[in-house]
């Protein structure tokens, strides 16, 4: 027990990897993760505006990217962008290895963010946009000003576990290579460990990793919470026997 | 048939393919070392009388603590041409063949276990593996957690640039550059405390770092000498820029405590050193003579041991 507690849980490499951990690792974690959803957030809203089109040229690409980028290993896009982009000459970012991780995830994150608001619009009763444009909106009009903002936070739970994962994905960058400096949250702990042949500076990152996610998972708890309870205090009475009508997809 | 179902027939009968492909593939990975013993018996056979009089058959029956009976499982890195790298499929390189060579007289068959060099040596520590062979420098560091062997190789370290990269004629050139070293190597270890100056990136495998250097993301590669000249041989803009003399010397790791293993390795290698099994294998991967060291005693030239490659 003792020797299991001093491998995972030895309380001063812990606390001399902490340091570290928040001045370098979490700094990057959080860049690479933010700027991802920034792009997701961005690119994503244009591809599920291009989803939910009539004409069928225009829902095509959406489909196409979505289906590639959900469907690809977050690793071997990150190796593509990272590795593969400069060799091939493209180097749009010159030597910021940082910024080659963060349009990778940003790309992963375009597919399931896309996906998200794409099913908090459609989740919009139809007669809200047939209203709308009653009024005299034109159609962009109305999805800007109607439409979106209750789609919009309808998905927040779901926007929010997004943000959950690519903070776990992040860890992933390490694959293109990272200078002291640039590390994030896992190569630092795995830095350490390698070492001191000690198991304490993982966990130590681990913990971090929870500082971010579990405020994060309760977040999502308390927003989905609201959404429902929102619902119920803004109804009529006795309406709260009725089923939700919204169903978010994942 | 309508031409729905065709459509999906087709589809189906497509994924089959793909699957079937894929299987085979994967057999080719999973690097069984047992199929890999044939490449080392043809020169085992000239051996083999004096390893039976040797008693070399006989180390097989002791006890070597092995995981599986008969069977050596050696972790590697394979991913460190000329030492360890696939080819056709299979693992392949002068440490492979050493190792085949070893566990070909002990009378055991070896099942290669591609590891992340990482991590490598907790994975010994954890009892992944009974051996580790990949290219790794006996350091007092590694020695505290885990067995070394007596050395097999001598290799010093290198700088290799792209040929239309900066002008490294000495270590002070590095001063401001970008330098890629593989993570937990001693390599990464002597880059941190002698380039001072330069940004230290640190890269999984050897071949990303070569990568980042070939698509001028990083200005250097600091890493074992052999491997820079492996490299320099298939491709087209990387060069040998620098030598670096850090004496290093490679040994197989064995858990700590398990003396057994490591004396019937170390009586193997003794003996495929002695006879010349070892010069014969080394002229397979590397060009010039073989180290004194590590030459039959007799006619050993005065040469020093360091120059591996030249």
């Amino acid at each position: 027990m003792g020797e299991l507690q001093r491998l995972f849980f030895d309380p001063q490499i812990i606390w001399e990897t902490l340091p570290t951990l928040f001045r370098e690792g979490l700094k990057n974690t959080l860049l690479l993760a933010i700027g991802a959803l920034v792009i997701g957030f961005a690119f994503g809203m244009v591809l599920a505006l291009m989803g939910i089109s009539r004409r069928w040229w225009v829902r095509l690409p959406a489909v196409v990217y979505i289906d590639i980028f959900r469907g690809l290993p977050a690793i071997l896009t990150i190796a593509l962008v990272g590795l593969g982009m400069p060799t091939a000459g493209f180097r749009p970012f010159g030597r910021e290895r940082l910024f080659y991780g963060i349009l990778a995830l940003g790309l992963i994150s375009t597919a399931y963010i896309a996906e998200i608001l794409r099913a908090g619009i459609q989740s919009v009763d139809k007669g809200q946009m047939e209203a709308a444009r009653s009024v005299g909106m034109t159609y962009m009009m109305a999805m800007r000003l109607i439409i979106i903002p209750q789609g919009l936070r309808r998905v927040l739970p779901p926007l929010t576990n997004e943000a959950i994962a690519i903070t776990k994905d992040s860890s992933l960058v390490f694959v293109i290579g990272l200078a002291a400096g640039e590390r994030e949250l896992f190569r630092v702990g795995q830095n350490i460990g390698q070492q001191t042949g000690n198991f304490s500076p993982y966990v130590a990152a681990g913990l971090v990793y929870l500082l971010i996610t579990i405020p994060l998972t309760r977040l999502v708890n308390v927003l989905d919470k609201r959404l429902r309870e929102g619902r119920r205090v803004a109804t009529a009475p006795g309406a709260e026997e009725l089923p939700a009508s919204v169903e978010v997809q994942p | 048939m309508t031409s729905k179902t065709r459509w999906i027939l087709a589809l189906i009968a497509a994924l089959a393919l793909l699957l079937t492909a894929c299987g085979g593939g994967d057999e080719g990975d999973t690097s069984d070392g047992a199929t890999d013993a044939d490449g080392g018996a043809e020169e085992t056979e000239a051996t083999e009388e004096e390893v039976t009089e040797d008693g070399g058959d006989g180390a097989a029956a002791g006890d070597l603590g092995l995981l599986n009976e008969g069977v050596i499982t050696v972790g590697s890195d394979i991913a460190f041409e000329p030492f360890e790298f696939i080819q056709d499929g299979e693992p392949a390189g002068f440490d492979i063949d050493l190792m085949n060579e070893i566990a070909d007289r002990l009378g055991l068959e070896v099942e290669y276990v591609n590891a992340s060099f990482d991590t490598i040596f907790t994975q010994l520590a954890a009892g992944d593996f009974d051996a580790i062979i990949s290219a790794i420098t006996i350091t007092e560091e590694r020695d505290q957690t885990i067995d070394f062997t007596d050395p097999y190789f001598a290799a010093n370290q290198a700088v290799a640039v792209t040929t239309d990269g900066p002008d490294v004629a000495s270590e002070d050139d590095l001063a401001g550059l970008q330098v890629a070293v593989q993570a937990g190597t001693t390599g990464l270890d002597y880059a941190n405390e002698n380039f001072t100056e330069s940004t230290i990136v640190e890269f999984p495998t050897s071949e990303a770092a070569f990568t980042a250097l070939e698509s001028g993301q990083v200005d250097a590669v600091f890493i074992d000498l052999p491997v820079v000249s492996a490299r320099v041989e298939t491709s087209e803009n990387v060069e040998l820029a620098l030598e670096v003399d850090t004496g290093e010397l490679y040994g197989i790791g064995v858990q700590d405590g398990n003396a057994a293993l490591r004396d019937a390795l170390n009586e193997q290698l003794a003996d495929i050193i002695a006879d010349g099994t070892y010069e014969e294998i080394y002229s397979r991967w590397f060009e010039g003579d073989v180290p004194e060291q590590f030459r039959t005693g007799d006619g050993a030239s005065a040469d020093a041991t360091e120059d591996a490659t030249e």
